[in-house]
């Protein structure tokens, strides 16, 4: 579904990947995991097509097509969603109204009829039923006042609702108390499904514990240094990223293939 | 002396084609010497610093005098279907549609001057126009006739009224004059729409100017949408008076694209009185649209609110000035004055400017006033979710807009403006 080939990126000139090399297929979740500066982040926003990131070099196919080449809504109604690590407040603008407008750009896109206002708030209760959210949150102005824990939640309902293809959830469990990690997780889980692909971009294994990854990735230094399953996030846990100052990506690796 | 001046001068004074009484022939002739010693303001009076009349002064208007019988040249839909509907001609009353609710008063200005009304008389002749910058009250004053009087009488509740202001065929261009006198007695209520509109090859020069009375425990919620054409000009003064625990909420929408000043000021003259002076203005092409507003707080415990939001696109300019005066002894004031523009092209300009006079000891006042763009992370984020930039922008907009229009009262008067303001922000704002 989603190959990226030495991606390199930079940022106010500066280069944060440097050859980064991924291939998600549907039906996986890859974790991507690294220390804090590694690239993980610009990765999320080079996907999602955000202003001020540059590619210098490489390519990343989405189903086939050049994601690059597509705008950020484009991306959007193909199917590509992110879920923000600081979700943005929008003051003024309905939450339900927001959504609703969205999902119908995203609709129309592909050619589907528009759903009325009846037909949204049906699928809107469907979804919060499902993901444990009151619905006050529907009527408030877009993550205005959220607390972080609403916000996340607020992401992981948009994701829920808009039904991607594919999903990048940006440190989707950072700042989150236990109770809050666990509705994200579950809303994550809900997801999985056989024609969908879950990137899981974190720096803790925590959420690990709640959503198991097919494949776990260490980013360091804008590249993939190691790939692994589950056991890999385990072992990144007790042995911290020093190690990666240390050059010692060796025994990583073997720590992954056991 | 403008030439234009001199032309509008020259039209006075005024045939009014009636006998009236003598202290109304003192105050017209008081007017007319104003004027010649005022004129129009120019740019070097403070008031009108950001405002030009050059584009007017080219066109060589005539005082206007309101021809019976003549048609309007556009009647565009009522701004609210339910209300009691006035409709005003060149400045005239011409017609009121709609059952009048017992206990409201509803004539022309020459009607009630002639049967001295209430309290009309001594109203008019306490219009202050003698300073630098007030020539078009002076003027207003010369020719003092034509206009609409309402009346509410004690605990009444009129409803909504809607006053909509049209123009008629007319031999040549003119400005035509108009005076609105409002009363309400003590615990009466009213909702007031004032609607000006056009099309946009339509032309109005209007010089109106509103004085409003607010009884005790009375409740006015004045609500003002100006959609009119680039070659309008509306120049309107609004003086309101309020005695102890009365209420007024004024909102302006400016959607048009021709000039229009409001000058909106209200004496907060007994205690617990309260006031919201509210505006949103969408400037397009080369509209120019400025507010000042002033809310004198006369006696303590009174409060004052002032919103402006304004989205200045094309070549617009939209000026905004927001005054809170606070006099010695008025303790217990509370004043917050809240202003924020959108400059979304390079030619726009906005210019605000918050004032704040405080004489009183135990006052609560805050004042912000920002200009800025669109918040970039907020279209992104929008983008991620499908949405277009353009369609990000119009949703962005819109709610920074709306802070004003839901202050409203009236839910379905709230909806009818909110449609104007997204076709206006998507550039329909001449209905194309």
């Amino acid at each position: 579904m989603l190959i990226i080939n030495n991606l390199h990126a930079e940022v106010d000139g500066k280069e944060i990947l440097r050859g980064l090399d991924l291939e998600v297929a549907a039906g996986e979740v890859h974790a991507i995991m690294g220390p804090n500066g590694s690239g993980k982040s610009t990765l999320g926003n080079v996907i999602a097509g955000r202003e001020g990131y540059e590619v210098t070099q490489g390519s990343v196919s989405y189903l086939g097509k050049d994601l690059l080449e597509l705008s950020p809504e484009q991306r959007a109604c193909e199917g590509v969603f992110m879920a923000f690590q600081y979700p943005v407040e929008i003051p003024g603008v309905n939450n339900t109204y927001f959504l609703r407008a969205a999902l119908n750009a995203q609709r129309k896109y592909r050619n589907e009829e528009e759903l009325d206002s009846v037909g949204f708030l049906r699928l809107v209760r469907e979804k919060l039923e499902v993901l444990h959210i009151g619905d006050e949150l529907l009527h408030r102005a877009v993550n205005e006042g959220f607390s972080g824990g609403e916000k996340k939640r607020n992401e992981i309902f948009q994701m829920a609702v808009l039904e991607p293809k594919l999903a990048i959830l940006d440190e989707t469990d950072s700042g989150l108390d236990i109770d809050a990690l666990k509705a994200v997780a579950e809303g994550v889980n809900r997801l999985r499904s056989p024609d969908r692909a879950i990137v899981l971009i974190t720096h803790y294994q925590r959420l690990l514990e709640h959503v198991k990854p097919d494949h776990v990735h260490v980013l360091a230094r804008g590249k993939i240094v190691a790939d692994g399953g589950p056991d890999l996030a385990l072992k990144l846990e007790e042995q911290g990223y020093n190690w990666l100052e240390e050059g010692g990506i060796a025994p990583l690796q073997q720590a992954g293939s056991q | 002396m403008s030439e234009l001046a001199r032309n509008l001068a020259e039209g006075l004074p005024l045939e009014t084609g009636n006998a009236s009484q003598s202290w109304l022939e003192d105050l017209r002739e008081k007017g007319h010497k104003q004027f010649k010693s005022l004129g129009l303001p120019g740019k070097r009076v403070e008031e009108w610093k950001y405002t030009s009349l050059l584009a007017l002064e080219r066109r060589k208007a005539v005082l206007g005098t309101a021809i019976a019988g003549s048609k309007a040249t556009f009647q565009p839909e009522p701004l609210a279907d339910n209300s009691v509907q006035i409709s005003m001609l060149n400045g005239e009353l011409a017609e009121i549609v709609g059952e009048v609710k017992a206990g409201v008063r509803i004539l022309s200005l020459r009607n009630a001057m002639q049967e001295g009304s209430a309290n009309v008389q001594n109203m008019l002749e306490s219009l202050e126009f003698e300073q630098r910058g007030q020539g078009f009250s002076a003027l207003n004053t010369a020719a003092l006739n034509p206009g609409v009087f309402i009346y509410l009488r004690r605990n009444v509740n009129a409803g909504e009224l809607l006053l909509q202001w049209n123009s008629g065929e007319s031999p040549d261009e003119s400005l035509f004059n108009s005076r609105v006198v409002i009363v309400l007695e003590e615990g009466a209520s009213l909702q007031l729409l004032e609607q000006f509109e056009n099309r946009p090859e339509d032309s109005s020069i209007l010089n109106v100017v509103t004085q409003i009375e607010l009884g005790q425990k009375s409740e006015l919620a004045h609500t003002r949408l100006q959609q009119q054409s680039s070659s309008s000009v509306l120049i309107i003064r609004t003086d309101v008076s309020q005695a102890s625990n009365s209420r007024f909420h004024f909102t302006a929408l400016d959607l048009g694209t021709g000039l229009a000043r409001h000058d909106v000021k209200t004496d907060l003259a007994g205690k617990g009185a309260s006031c919201g002076l509210n505006g949103a203005c969408v400037g397009s092409k080369q509209s120019h649209v400025d507010h000042h507003f002033y809310a004198a707080h006369v006696a303590g415990d009174c409060e004052s609110s002032q919103v402006f939001r304004a989205v200045a696109m094309d070549r617009s300019r939209i000026v905004f000035n927001s005054k809170v005066h606070v006099f010695d002894g008025a303790d217990g004031t509370e004043a917050k004055q809240s202003s924020a523009g959108l400059l979304l092209s390079k030619l726009a300009e906005i210019d605000t400017k918050p004032e704040l006079e405080i004489y009183a000891d135990e006052v609560i006042a805050s004042h912000g006033a920002t200009v800025g763009q669109l918040d970039a992370a907020a279209l992104f984020y929008m983008q991620t979710r499908g949405l277009s930039k353009d369609e990000a922008r119009d949703l962005l907009t819109m709610a920074f807009c709306r802070s004003v229009i839901d202050h409203i009262p009236s839910e379905s008067l709230r909806e009818s403006l909110d449609e104007r303001l997204s076709c206006a922000l998507k550039g329909g704002a001449d209905h194309v």
